[in-house]
This record gives C-alpha cells, sequence and structure tokens, in this order.
C-alpha cells in the first residue's frame, strides 16, 4: 500500500517493513497521510497543524514499537485516529464553526474559479463526513478513501469482521443519504 | 455489501482529488514540528497499537496463526533529523525500544496535557482476545529523549500481584484523565473537586505530585493569589518536580 520505493526497510527485520529510514523521510512521505485523515476525521482547519504535529510526535515516540503486524499506513492511522477524537472533544463546537478556515479561499475574489471549486470539493467531502456517526467513520474513511480491506480496517479499529461489515454498510447507506441531502440543499439553493 | 452509489462515489472522488496539503503547510508543521522537538517536547502519549494486540493482528493478518515467530522490532536504527543535517542542533538519535510485550500506558504530567491537549490512549485491546495485563509506566517529565517506552525495570522485577497494582494505578490514572479534560475545558471548580474527591480515594497514590500539579493549575487559573498560595506548597512537597516550570510558567500568566 506504501510507496515503498523510496522507502528503506530497517535491516533487522524478518519481514521488510516499509518504514523510512530517519523520521525526516517518514515524515514527508506521510504528511499528505495524516493531515487528510486528520481533516476527514473532523479536525477542524485552524486546528489541523497541531494534531498533525501531535500525531508525528507520538509516533516518533512510538516508532520502535512498530513490528510490522500492520501495515505501517494502518498503523499509523491509528494515531491519527487518536489525536482526532482528542481534537474533536475538546474543540467547543461553537469554536469550531467560528474558527477561520484555512482552506476557505472563495471569500478571496482573486482566487481562481478552478481552485474554489477544488477547495470546496474537499470541504463537501469533509462536511459530509462528519455527519457520519462516530463508530461508523473511520471504518468508512479506510475502506473507502484509503482502499483499505474490510478485514484490516476491522482489525485496526479492533472490530469483528460481521460488525465492521454491518458497520459499513451503515455508513455506506448513512453517506449517500447525506449525499442525497446535500444535492437537494444545492437544488433548492439554485431556485 | 451494496457498494457506494455513484453519486456518493463521485463526492468522495472530487474530495480526495482536492484535499492535498499545499507546500506551504507542509512546511509549516514541519517548522513547528522541528521547533517542538528541538525543545523536547514528547507530544501525545499513545499507546502503539501493536504492542495491545500483537498476536491477534499478526495472527489475523500476517502470520497464518503462527502469531510473534521472530517478527522483530523495526526501526530501530531510525534517527532524526529533520532538517536533513546530521549536526542540527535538534537532531536526535532515536534509540531503539526493545522489545516492548507489553501495552504501556504511561502517566505523564498533567501541566502538559492541559497546555497542549496531550491526552493519555490506551492501547485499544483487540476485543476476540483475553485482555492482557497491562503494566503501567510513569514517565517523568519532558526531555530531550522522547524514546520513553522501554520498561525494563518493570519487567525485570518479579510482580507477585501485578494485577491488583496495575489495576489501582490505572483507576488512578484513568480518574486523573478526568481532571485533565476538566482543565482542557478550563472548569477549574470541577478539575478541583475532582482533585480533592481523588486525594481521599487515593491517599497514598502513585499520581499525587501530577494530581498537586494540576490543582496548582485548576487554582491558578480561577484565583492567582490562592494559586500562587499552591504554587509555593508544591515547591515545599516537590522540590524538584519536572512540572516546576510549567506550573510557574501557568502561574505567571
Amino acid at each position: 500500500m506504501e510507496a515503498s520505493s523510496s522507502l528503506k526497510s530497517a535491516p533487522a527485520a524478518p519481514h521488510p517493513v516499509p518504514v523510512p529510514a530517519d523520521f525526516s523521510e517518514l515524515y514527508e512521505t506521510y504528511f499528505d497521510f495524516v493531515w487528510a485523515n486528520a481533516r476527514r476525521l473532523g479536525v477542524a482547519p485552524a486546528q489541523v497543524d497541531d494534531a498533525v504535529q501531535d500525531v508525528f510526535l507520538a509516533v516518533y515516540r512510538r516508532l520502535p514499537e512498530f513490528r510490522g503486524e500492520a501495515s505501517f499506513k494502518t498503523w499509523l492511522f491509528h494515531f491519527v485516529l487518536r489525536v482526532a477524537s482528542t481534537y474533536r472533544r475538546s474543540a467547543n463546537a461553537a469554536e469550531r464553526r467560528s474558527a477561520p478556515d484555512a482552506t476557505a479561499e472563495a471569500a478571496d475574489p482573486t482566487t481562481p474559479d478552478a481552485q474554489v471549486a477544488t477547495k470546496q470539493a474537499a470541504e463537501l467531502m469533509y462536511r459530509l463526513l462528519e455527519e457520519l456517526p462516530e463508530n461508523r467513520r473511520a471504518l468508512f474513511i479506510l475502506v473507502e478513501l484509503e482502499e483499505v480491506s474490510v478485514a484490516e480496517a476491522a482489525a485496526v479499529l479492533e472490530l469483528n469482521l460481521n460488525t465492521a461489515h454491518s458497520r459499513l454498510r451503515d455508513a455506506r447507506r448513512d453517506f449517500e443519504r447525506a449525499v442525497e441531502r446535500e444535492r437537494a440543499r444545492e437544488d433548492w439553493r439554485a431556485r | 455489501m451494496k457498494p457506494l452509489d455513484e453519486a456518493a462515489r463521485d463526492v468522495l472522488r472530487a474530495g480526495r482529488a482536492a484535499e492535498r496539503p499545499s507546500a506551504a503547510d507542509r512546511a509549516r508543521v514541519r517548522h513547528k514540528l522541528e521547533v517542538a522537538m528541538a525543545a523536547g517536547v514528547v507530544g501525545p502519549a499513545i499507546a502503539a497499537p501493536a504492542s495491545g494486540a500483537k498476536a491477534w493482528w499478526a495472527s489475523k493478518l500476517f502470520l497464518g496463526g503462527a502469531a510473534g515467530g521472530g517478527v522483530a522490532v523495526v526501526a530501530a536504527a531510525v534517527a532524526l533529523s529533520l532538517s536533513g543535517s546530521a549536526s542540527a542542533p535538534h537532531a536526535v538519535a532515536m534509540a531503539p525500544a526493545a522489545t516492548a510485550p507489553e501495552p504501556v500506558l504511561d502517566v505523564r504530567d498533567v501541566p502538559d496535557l492541559a497546555e497542549s491537549d496531550e491526552v493519555e490512549v490506551e492501547a485499544p485491546v483487540a476485543p476476540s482476545t483475553p485482555r492482557p495485563q497491562r503494566r503501567l509506566k510513569r514517565v517523568r517529565a519532558k526531555t530531550a529523549e522522547p524514546v520513553v517506552t522501554a520498561p525494563a525495570p518493570v519487567q525485570a522485577a518479579p510482580v507477585p500481584e501485578p494485577r491488583r497494582e496495575d489495576d489501582t494505578l490505572e483507576a488512578e490514572a484513568q480518574a486523573l484523565h478526568e481532571v485533565q479534560a476538566a482543565l482542557r475545558a478550563r472548569d477549574s471548580e470541577r478539575a478541583l473537586a475532582l482533585i480533592a474527591e481523588q486525594n481521599r480515594r487515593f491517599p497514598r497514590g502513585q499520581l499525587q505530585p501530577e494530581r498537586d500539579g494540576a490543582r496548582v493549575l485548576a487554582l491558578c487559573a480561577s484565583d492567582v493569589t490562592n494559586g500562587t498560595a499552591a504554587l509555593s506548597q508544591f515547591v515545599a512537597a516537590h522540590p524538584g518536580s519536572p512540572l516546576l516550570a510549567r506550573l510557574k510558567a501557568a502561574c505567571a500568566k
């Protein structure tokens, strides 16, 4: 799953594990992954810098414990999930709504239309993901966005496989309904 | 199982294509990370998942039931050099943590948690396996060496009835999390009430210094005069505490 071509595995590992040989490389390789999943898991734009930093600090400390029993990406996802959960809990909902949105360039008339549309697509996805119940969201993200198998996602999230299938089915249904609602709102606004 | 419908997939496809952080985002966070590491900030204490579910993950994902069999700790030689320069002042060699066969719950200083939203998170435990015994390891304050997981002394010492002791410390740590949550929510009154209750509940608790530190923080946040007095008491009770600098800084605000 990882871009192993640029990664070196630790020399002593019996199972080559695609972990970058230095932390700088690890940061460069997985920054996008951590950032995107922090946002997907509900970390507000104004807090995402701090959340990403926390993830890498935690990973730095725990990296020696990674044994290659799961893919590094899903191992890393565990940290993003925990940090995001903390940020969501601690963030005041009102503050979250009023926090300056680092990606809110739509208000800038000099921003090219295509760029605005791109940002809006991401924001729409985050907003719809946020509508998913918490116990389904991470599973949905892993399977639908990170393309992890249901079995592996279940292992990462410590779910029984049947439970994972059931929750994924519910999450898909929820997300489809959220998309339908959004489309209905758009239609209404366009009238 | 029914796959996502086309409209939903379109939203995800467009969203995923659009969500890449910019080079400026990457550079900005990198700089923050460098500064934090240079300052010895160790970040949130989150137990690594693999340590808590080794056999389960191994058997489920890779080893086909032959769990464990020689899976080694990797990244032992991983070194940190975010600047790319070996002589950078913040370059930190990451020491191998050897093996950490059991999940570790780090109990860290409350002031850090309160100020930087740090949180303790237990390693998740596989639902299909018996819950393994947890060892608790207290991590002292911030140091420039962020590897804090090697539980050698704990492992070496024979522990006749570790379960009971661990449970007590775990309960104390769990209770302290509530204090931390109250501090993060800037609810000093609740934090103080919790601390008082926990002082009664754990009269010889191992996390007394952390509770005392949390009390100083709560008081300084609500009443500077009382906070200063509490700080003096803390200094007298814990003169060498690594929390002192944090507490003084918090009370000076």
